[in-house]
């Protein structure tokens, strides 16, 4: 199994990143990815080229370095479909705006490549650029770019909660200064686009203060049960294990596309000790869990989260066992959401590779994520402090009110 | 009722009332109110008990038990002859004048029966104030008197025995929060005696009920003797003399009332202000206990609306009003060319409320604000008097005699705060007519800002919720609810309504109606199958009159029971609700504040002739019916507060109140 995981294919795609062409499975995985998004641009639709799959999840498969079979089929589809991957960006709806959301997009996608940095990040950076190559005169006009940017950004993308949440906040934090009102035009600027690095700065730096802040939880011997792949746990593990504490994990297989494997090799190249679970043993190993980390896709209103399909399980299990669910997640992720119930949010899909044949007439439950309520969360770990759930909604009422 | 409102403004917020209160804090209250007309007549009638003295910030039980027991002579205190420090003493010694009578007078001459209470409860009606806002408009007239007397004193020496009254003054004052200790006083105040402390903070019930009804015999010596007084001078200086203090008060207020008002209310308003904003801030006042049986009466003395008391009253709610039904609406309608004081517009608004012609949080509130405004527009202020505290006052009247119609909602109390805040916050620059414009501005503003746009807003976010295939169960008629229902409809967005209803109101019917003519599908029925329906439903969708600071959900009775089903079936409960109906209260249970309504209602079943086992329950003793207006839904079965703030969990409330003053009433 190791073949398909993580580090093995995020190696070969750094390797690979150039020659695109190559018939190589990553590299044509790749190919469309890129061609996703630069047929994106040209058509200026901004629109998710493949409404089956999340977009966020390509994102994630691209840095994750997961493949299915379906992707890989898919993309073949796509690059045997349009092969031309060069078509100048700018050539896009109207002819004012149309070199600004090409750089936005492009900056966000050349920041996103990067795969340590989260995808709201990317978005926070590639809106500084924004800023900083703005021809803007006025504040109205900047503004109204900015605005523009980020809703492209945003829908880009519609599935993907931290990055609608990053640039709303980018935008709170941002734009929402009471001095611009006074300045001329140029110090103005000046000062939204240090606003704009110091957000972008806290947001990269959000992930070591969140590992920092939940040391004081991980104590020696300690059994710690996590599910898939998040870049904030895994940050989590290794500060713990780099500060010499004593602890085991167990790491869920993470179908369907497995990131708990690739977690579970990360953390054995650390020499923690681990063990894999398939997902539907969590239950049957939970006497044995002391506490349960978890990472967010996003965290909304009522104070719980959206994450990877079985969190809600795996919460509910614990819950009725009476062991603690910690979230880590950084602010950023922080959505003006509010989901009832497991179908009230948009559904961000994904294939699901069974191995076998699925019939036609069967149906097949392809939403990659599901909605954790707020009491079954213990606590969250975030670049703002340790939370409980209720304090979300505390924080995101001042963030935007 | 008057005496709820002056209770709220006068008791300190923090003790809470419930059950017995010792029969002088009532009475404490009232006086402070002087600014309005009538008193100056009778200038004994101002003398009743401690009231006077009382300092709107202060911590009533202690200082009953000070005021008795030192009878300081206030006047000596305030001897500041310049100005700008007699601005500052005049609060403590307008209020003291009248203890310093008391205490004088207990001395010398013992009891004679208290006539002037009367009056003075006239008094403090009008100024008196639902809400602490009013009190500047107090302080002004106080004070007026306090500066004539700082003069008096001044001409007058008869300085000797009071210096040792003196002393215990000062404690009061900074006890009191009134806090303006004068300057020469300063000194004094360290030798103040350590008794006087120590019983002030000790004095059990029962002593200061004694010391009160001392106070009481002693209030109509000095009365007896102020009339005296007063007859036989007509100058004021000698009558001040005379009693050292007795009576003159209210005379000299009335004579010089055109000097000192004026230059008292300029002093006045820079001071209070700010202490007045940050006792805003504090807790509420509490509100008026019926089961309290002198400030009842009181209250009676002077209602506008006579209510008779029900004959078998709910044992558990006696704290609430309970009175006859219907028994008042002709005779208040009757009335309706012979008002005096009263605006048409409110008493027309009135009785509504009485009459249930208006209903519902929304409503009622908006009709009320547009009486008020109607009665702004036709207010002029009366010669020698300020806009602010004049307006204040006759807000305040207006609002005891909403009271008496019916019982303020929450959001209505909010509104008036706002106004009131409003009110009391006009730059003293303007002219009448600016004012005015600003006020009617203001209060078009809170209703389009706070009650129409929000309602929008929450439209617009609880749309979102529905969901093709959804099953909407909504209890009785909330005006937001039904927008929610309209608009997703008009959306075309495809579900079914259930509306349930209860009796004895069946407002569902209505709200039944006005949906089956835009085509909805409705299916009715009562809260008796509320368990049977729930599996079904997908939504719920809840009014409400207020939520509290612990996400208490205060609505129509019978809400509390439909979130409870929903929540054990597990359907997400979704409450619709205005911030401006958020209340910093916290409230557990729906026993403590609730209203009462005509237990008739219940005994009786509409079109059912052979349902008459209750026709004459009024005869039996031990009967009792009790038909709750609202009650309380605990935070645990709600899933989601719509505001126009957006969409919130329970524990989020105390955010958004606070956010939501810092907003409003700054």
């Amino acid at each position: 199994m190791w073949w398909r995981s993580a580090s093995f294919i995020l190696d070969k795609q750094f390797q690979d990143e150039e020659k695109e062409q190559e018939v190589d499975l990553e590299s044509r995985r790749l190919t469309r990815l890129s061609l996703s998004n630069s047929t994106m641009a040209e058509t200026e639709t901004l629109q998710n080229p493949n409404p089956k799959i999340s977009a966020y999840y390509q994102t994630r498969a691209a840095h994750h370095g997961v493949v299915t079979s379906d992707w890989l089929a898919q993309a073949q589809a796509a690059v045997g479909r349009d092969p031309v991957e060069t078509t100048p960006l700018g050539a896009s709806k109207s002819a004012t705006d149309s070199s600004k959301s090409f750089s936005v997009i492009d900056e966000f996608n050349n920041w996103r490549k990067q795969p340590d940095l989260a995808e709201a990040v990317a978005a926070i950076r590639a809106l500084a650029s924004v800023i900083r190559s703005s021809e803007a005169t006025t504040m109205m006009e900047l503004e109204i770019e900015l605005k523009k940017a980020s809703d492209s950004l945003k829908s880009w993308d519609t599935t993907s909660i931290s990055l609608t949440a990053g640039c709303d906040l980018f935008m709170r934090y941002v734009t929402r200064t009471r001095a611009l009102e006074y300045e001329d035009f140029n110090s103005a600027k000046s000062r939204l686009m240090e606003r704009a690095e110091k957000f972008g700065e806290i947001s990269c730096k959000a992930r070591r203060i969140i590992a920092m802040v939940s040391q004081d939880f991980i104590f020696d011997g300690c059994t710690i049960l996590v599910h898939g792949f998040s870049r904030v746990v895994f940050e989590v593990l290794k500060t713990a294990a780099d500060n010499k504490k004593l602890f085991r994990v167990f790491c869920t297989e993470g179908r369907p596309d497995r990131t708990g494997l690739r977690l579970a090799n990360e953390l054995a190249k650390l020499d923690v000790p681990v063990k894999l679970l398939i997902d539907s043993a969590v239950a049957y190993s939970m006497d044995e869990v002391d506490m349960i980390f978890v990472g967010a896709d996003g965290v909304v209103e009522s104070g719980g989260i959206i994450n990877m399909m079985g969190t809600y399980q795996i919460a509910l299990v614990a819950h009725s066992m009476s062991k603690p669910v910690y979230v880590a997640a950084e602010s950023y992720k922080f959505a003006r959401l509010y989901p009832l119930d497991q179908k009230d949010m948009a559904p961000a899909l994904k294939p699901i590779d069974f191995g076998v044949p699925i019939p036609s007439r069967v149906e097949v439950e392809t939403s990659a994520r599901d909605y954790t309520p707020p009491q079954y969360l213990t606590l969250l770990f975030t670049d703002l402090g340790v939370l409980t759930p209720s304090v979300v909604s505390d924080e995101l009422i001042q963030l935007y009110l | 009722m008057d005496s709820r409102r002056t209770s709220r403004s006068v008791i300190d917020p923090k003790v809470r009332q419930v059950g017995f209160i010792p029969a002088a804090a009532p009475q404490l209250l009232p006086d402070r109110t002087q600014s309005c007309p009538p008193l100056a007549s009778s200038p004994p009638s101002d003398l009743s008990p401690t009231g006077n003295s009382l300092s709107p910030v202060m911590i009533p039980p202690p200082r009953h038990a000070s005021d008795n027991i030192h009878l300081p002579s206030r006047a000596v205190t305030v001897p500041g002859p310049a100005r700008p420090a007699a601005g500052d003493e005049l609060p403590v010694g307008s209020y003291n004048p009248s203890e310093s009578l008391l205490g004088l007078s207990s001395g010398s001459s013992p009891v004679s029966p208290p006539l002037s209470k009367v009056n003075d409860l006239e008094f403090s009606e009008n100024s008196s104030d639902w809400f602490r806002r009013s009190d500047s408009g107090k302080y002004a007239t106080s004070f007026a008197g306090g500066g004539v007397d700082a003069t008096t004193a001044k001409s007058s020496d008869f300085v000797e025995n009071d210096s040792a009254n003196l002393f215990v003054e000062k404690p009061l004052n900074e006890v009191s929060g009134a806090g303006k200790v004068p300057s020469t006083a300063v000194q004094v105040k360290n030798d103040l005696p350590p008794s006087s402390n120590s019983l002030k903070g000790k004095t059990t019930k029962a002593e200061r009920r004694a010391l009160q009804e001392s106070q009481r015999a002693a209030k109509a010596a000095a009365k007896a003797e102020g009339n005296k007084a007063a007859a036989a001078s007509g100058g004021v200086a000698p009558a001040y003399k005379k009693g050292n203090f007795s009576g003159k008060q209210p005379s000299q207020k009335k004579d010089n009332s055109s000097v000192t008002t004026s230059i008292a209310a300029t002093e006045k308003k820079g001071l209070d202000r700010p202490q007045d904003k940050e006792r805003k801030k504090d807790v509420p006042p509490p509100r008026m206990q019926f089961d309290d049986k002198n400030r009842v009466e009181k209250a009676k003395r002077h209602a506008v609306v006579k209510q008779t008391e029900a004959r078998n009253r709910v044992e558990l709610f006696r704290h609430l009003p309970q009175y006859e039904h219907g028994t008042q609406l002709p005779d208040l309608t009757s009335k309706f060319f012979q008002l005096d004081s009263m605006h048409p517009a409110i008493y027309k608004v009135g009785l509504q409320f009485l009459a249930g012609d208006i209903s519902g949080g929304n409503a009622r509130c908006i009709a009320m604000l547009k009486s008020f405004q109607e009665s702004i527009n036709n207010y002029s202020t009366p010669p020698e008097k300020t806009l602010v505290r004049d307006l204040t006052g006759k807000v305040s009247s207006y609002v005891s005699f909403l009271i008496e119609c019916r019982p303020l909602s929450i959001s209505m109390g909010n509104a008036i705060r706002f106004l009131k805040s409003c009110i009391v916050n006009l730059p003293l620059t303007l002219s009448e007519s600016e004012a005015k414009a600003t006020l009617l501005s203001d209060i078009d503003r809170f209703i389009n800002h706070n009650i129409i746009l929000a309602d929008k807003v929450i439209v617009q976010h609880a749309v979102t919720k529905i969901r093709d295939g959804d099953v909407i169960l909504t209890y009785a008629s909330s005006s937001v609810v039904e927008m929610i229902l309209l608009s997703a409809h008009e959306l075309g967005k495809k579900f079914r309504v259930v509306i349930v209803d209860s009796r004895p109101k069946l407002e569902g019917q209505s709200l039944l109606r006005r949906l089956l003519v835009k085509g909805l599908r409705c299916t009715y029925t009562h809260i008796n199958a509320v368990s049977y329906i729930m599996h079904e439903v997908t939504r719920v969708f809840l009014g409400a009159s207020s939520v509290f600071a612990n996400g208490t959900l205060y609505s129509r009775v019978g809400t509390a029971c439909v979130a409870m089903v929903a929540h054990a079936f597990g359907v997400p409960v979704l409450v619709c609700c205005e911030a401006y109906k958020f209340h910093e209260r916290v409230q557990l249970d729906s026993i403590c504040s609730n209203e009462l309504g005509n237990p008739d209602a219940i005994s009786k079943v509409h079109d059912r002739m052979d349902v008459n086992l209750l026709d004459n329950w009024i005869t039996k003793e031990n009967l009792q019916l009790l038909n709750l207006t609202y009650d309380a839904t605990p935070a645990d079965y709600i899933s989601m507060i719509i505001t126009d703030y957006g969409m919130v969990p329970t524990t989020s409330v105390p955010v958004i109140v606070r956010q939501y003053r810092e907003h409003l009433w700054v």
